[in-house]
């Protein structure tokens, strides 16, 4: 027997999920199932059926089918339990027999949707929660400045950005809408108006906009991973970034700790982000290196790698150089420098020297061009 | 008798129809006649009755053979019913004034 998969009305569509499945059944779809997000259906002749949608009460995690003494009230009332699960059961009947509403009432239905009611709000109340937890995760992560982290992350990891704002987004959207709706529905029945088992037909506009949205954004996520590019670091620079013996600190590097280049590209820029480490001399420098797309970027980004760096931490703890060839250069106690030349930004990590640190940046003024 | 509110119409027949056991569909169909057609209910109406009478001690399963469920009143179903139709008696004597106003 063919069996067919499909996505149904969402729990709180309910005269939706009715209308679906007699649509389905007399183009001969009977349903079988009804999972999370998808009904399976067997074929068979076409049929002109009624489905109706009693709402269960389930306690929480309880998600099974209604208590035997209620379907056989139904069921000896002429509907055939088909699927149950959680919230919603479906039951059906030939669309010509005489078979009795669930409820008369409209009221009394309505006291049926109070759970489910309160369900869907509660998923909607949790989801800014979400997002904001998505970005406090980012922050711990990466370091000490949410808005820089924030902006960094934007720029640097667009594709993932994009992907999980629009993600979370859809789904705090879909649940509003979902809490909305159930509520009208709610209201409505309760002042006595029947539920409409036979509703016009949903716009499908928003959704094939949010599928387009989904899949746009996903291929993005796509293309910035297969821009990704981590390895070893070579003996000399194969992109934007320095290395030590490049201007003059050379040895041995260190087997303990392996030096590693990483490379990433985005719509706004291409970096790299990398570390060397020297076991002879034992010295290491740590790189940050941004060539954006626009010039108007660096400042901003200069700002944020400094305001993210691991000692100053603050832009207002580097202080301010003129060298010859460059936008911009701040310093941080021969530690940290941060060095601003056309489209290029860069943060660099080392224990610096006034030569080492000048010898530096002649290599990337050379460089950087 | 403890004292308790008026009864629901739904409650009222249910247990009216339940002086003889039966089940769902017979029940509906039970109502129906003994209304006179007036009353129609079903079945999540009746099944929501059923489980809080159940819980009440109003009625029982009396048979349980396989899915269809059998349910009759219970002593204590019997004496709320009967003093419910005492107090609805009650309310139509005390009503009478308008048929004597009529004539």
């Amino acid at each position: 027997m063919k069996r067919k998969f499909t996505f149904h009305p969402k729990d709180y569509a309910i005269g939706q999920i009715e209308k679906y499945y007699s649509d389905m059944a007399a183009k001969g779809w009977h349903l079988e199932h009804r999972n999370i997000f998808t009904s399976s259906f067997l074929q068979g002749e076409p049929k002109d059926m009624k489905y109706r949608v009693e709402v269960a009460s389930p306690k929480a995690f309880d998600s099974t089918r209604l208590p035997e003494e209620q379907v056989a009230v139904y069921e000896d009332c002429g509907w055939e339990y088909v699927w149950g699960h959680g919230f919603i059961h479906i039951f059906r009947a030939p669309a010509d027999s005489d078979t009795e509403e669930f409820y008369l009432d409209p009221a009394q239905q309505a006291t049926t949707l109070k759970k489910l009611r309160k369900d869907i709000f509660f998923r909607a109340r949790w989801i800014p929660f979400y997002f904001f937890f998505f970005n406090f995760l980012l922050d711990t992560i990466s370091g000490t400045n949410v808005i820089a982290n924030i902006y960094r992350a934007w720029i640097s990891l667009t594709g993932m950005m994009v992907w999980s704002t629009l993600f979370i987004g859809i789904i705090f959207a879909e649940s509003l809408y979902g809490a909305i709706q159930i509520n009208r529905l709610y209201k409505d029945l309760k002042k006595g108006k029947p539920l409409d088992h036979r509703p016009k037909q949903q716009s499908k506009l928003p959704a094939i906009i949010k599928n387009c949205l989904l899949v746009l954004s996903f291929a993005l996520l796509i293309h910035s991973t297969t821009m990704e590019n981590e390895y070893p670091m070579p003996v000399e620079s194969d992109g934007m970034y320095v290395t030590l013996s490049e201007y003059g600190i050379s040895g041995e590097r260190s087997t303990a700790q392996e030096s590693e280049v990483g490379s990433y590209a985005s719509p706004f820029c291409q970096w790299w982000e990398c570390h060397e480490v020297l076991a002879q001399p034992n010295t290491w420098l740590y790189q940050t290196v941004y060539v954006m797309k626009s010039e108007n970027q660096t400042a901003n980004m200069a700002r944020c790698l400094m305001d993210t760096s691991t000692f100053a931490q603050k832009s207002e703890n580097f202080s301010e150089m003129t060298v010859e060839g460059f936008d911009k250069v701040y310093y941080n106690s021969h530690l940290e420098l941060v060095v601003i030349k056309g489209r290029y930004v860069g943060r660099f990590n080392s224990i610096f020297t006034d030569e080492s640190r000048d010898n530096l940046l002649t290599v990337l003024n050379q460089k950087w061009n | 008798m403890p004292t308790q509110g008026p009864m629901t119409e739904a409650a009222y027949y249910i247990l009216l129809a339940l002086t003889k056991p039966g089940h769902g569909y017979g029940m509906m169909q039970r109502i129906k006649e003994l209304s006179g057609g007036r009353i129609a209910m079903g079945p999540g109406t009746l099944y929501g009755v059923l489980t809080r009478m159940n819980k009440d001690g109003w009625i029982e399963l009396t048979e349980n053979d396989g899915r269809r469920k059998n349910y009759a009143i219970t002593d204590k179903g019997r004496q709320t019913l009967q003093s419910e139709y005492d107090r609805l008696k009650m309310l139509v004597n005390d009503g009478r004034i308008l048929e004597e106003g009529e004539i």
